[in-house]
């Protein structure tokens, strides 16, 4: 059965550069602690929630309330939490579209590497390459270096790979909000589909959006759970 | 992800290091042998006619230990970046870390590969005999030289991710070390350049092929010194990246 469940998940950051005894009374960030000498940002602080099949999460907060922090302890990119994180699922996401490429390769050639990197069976690739080209409209640009890309066409690229490789939980940060009215649409469309039988969580500052797709939203603040709402 | 499907990702990064490095040369990776044949003639021409030791056979004395040489260094400085480098990688993907370290082990193999070709040729025309004593230790060092480049990356990329300054460090004393290593000079029995040879720990990796290749003799201390640097690198590579793993994302 397809789940996430977290329970008193924390988070603290090293703060590199800055001088000790300053106080956070900025909603902007997390709270700064002391931590054996070393100033330390508590980007997470006691987060539990549960989500199940068909759950679709929206977080929402001021800039660094920590929505991106938070997917990015559920994608496993920050091993050093504290309290509990059980996934039951494939779990896959798009979190940055800057980071997790080659610039100087191809789109071809990219494609191919996540699909490497996510252990995609060898005779898969071929349909995702063709479900993200269909998708985003990039066919012209496959043998492209992507370094060639604008922002709009790496989004393309970065939530094609993400909804084209079959995951049973997906984290998306920022991802509707970016790209033109196509692509938002066409994006909203897949989401729609992809999402009918699986968990998101999608963390953004468009609340319109969030409130119209989400059936349970987090507010976060200072990197806790300020409000949490049962949508629908 | 298995350890195989990790490995291949692994040498496809590995691959795209390389392709970046030659994109859009005529040559691309012949740049590789041809960079390491201008090196070792000039180093041929320069010191061939002051070093004493090694006779006629100062030739094959540099480019054998060049050879090695042109695999340990660039492990060395790669071993203190590699998370630093992959951090493109380690903030977008769940996937273990040493993923990052094979991806730069393999490059440097590859490297060391495309060397072998015009390395053996030379050496084979300058008058070098290839027995089976040197075939075994090939295979040796290519094992050693595997296990300690994992090793030392291990140890040295997750302390260099907190202490940024290691990494000029060890770049640095990388490029003195060419001088303080017998490549383009010859230890002489008795005198202190021995000793100088024997407390630094690459002539003994590359020992294990110049001496069966240049003596026809089995480098039997360099052996000992070689198999126990090795475990030792990596036992300590092994807790000291277990120490620091759940800090790397964060600072890197």
């Amino acid at each position: 059965m397809v789940s996430i469940r977290t329970e008193n998940l924390s988070l603290l950051l090293p703060v590199v550069n800055k001088r000790k005894g300053k106080v956070n009374k900025s909603k902007v960030g997390g709270r700064l602690v002391d931590v054996n000498g070393r100033l330390h940002v508590q980007a997470l602080d006691n987060i539990s929630f549960e989500l199940n099949k068909g759950d679709r999460l929206g977080l929402v907060g001021h800039n660094g309330s920590g929505k991106s922090t938070l997917l990015r302890v559920l994608a496993g990119i920050y091993p050093g939490y504290d309290g509990q994180i059980q996934i039951n699922g494939k779990l896959g996401h798009a979190l940055n579209i800057r980071l997790g490429f080659c610039p100087e390769a191809t789109c071809r050639r990219n494609i191919e590497l996540k699909c490497i990197m996510f252990d995609v069976p060898r005779h898969e690739y071929k349909r995702i390459e063709e479900d993200v080209l269909e998708f985003t409209g990039l066919g012209p640009y496959i043998d492209q270096p992507i370094n060639t890309f604008s922002d709009g066409m790496l989004t393309r690229l970065a939530f094609g790979l993400a909804t084209s490789i079959k995951y049973q939980i997906l984290l998306l940060d920022e991802w509707i909000g970016a790209g033109d009215q196509a692509f938002r649409e066409a994006a909203q469309t897949r989401m729609e589909s992809f999402a009918s039988a699986e968990i998101v969580i999608l963390a953004s500052h468009n609340r319109k959006l969030i409130d119209e797709w989400c059936n349970k939203i987090i507010e976060l603040e200072h990197g806790t759970i300020k409000d949490f709402t049962n949508n629908k | 992800m298995t350890i195989s499907g990790r490995l291949y990702l692994a040498y496809n990064l590995a691959l795209e290091d390389l392709r970046e490095r030659y994109r859009r040369s005529l040559i691309g990776l012949f740049w590789i042998p041809i960079g390491f044949l201008v090196f070792a003639a000039t180093k041929i021409f320069i010191f061939g006619s002051v070093i004493k030791g090694t006779g006629s056979n100062f030739g094959p004395w540099l480019i054998i230990g060049l050879t090695v040489w042109y695999f340990i260094s660039p492990s060395i400085t790669d071993g203190t970046q590699v998370y630093v480098k992959s951090k493109s990688w380690i903030m977008s993907s769940d996937l273990p870390y040493s993923t990052y370290i094979f991806q730069k082990v393999i490059k440097n193999l590859i490297n060391f590969f495309i060397l072998l070709a015009p390395v053996t040729i030379i050496i084979g025309i300058l008058g070098v005999k290839f027995s089976f004593l040197f075939f075994s230790m090939f295979i040796i060092l290519l094992i050693l030289l595997t296990g300690s480049a994992i090793g030392v990356s291990l140890l040295l990329a997750p302390i260099c991710v907190h202490y940024r300054d290691l990494i000029h460090l060890f770049d640095t004393m990388m490029r003195v070390m060419i001088f303080g290593t017998p490549i383009i000079w010859v230890p002489i029995k008795g005198e202190i350049t021995e000793l100088i040879a024997n407390i630094n720990p690459f002539y003994h990796y590359i020992q294990l092929v110049r001496q069966p290749l240049l003596e026809n003799t089995a480098p039997t201390s360099s052996l000992i010194v070689c198999v126990a640097l090795t475990v030792g690198v990596i036992t300590a590579g092994f807790f000291v990246n277990q120490a620091y793993y759940r800090s790397i994302s964060t600072r890197v």
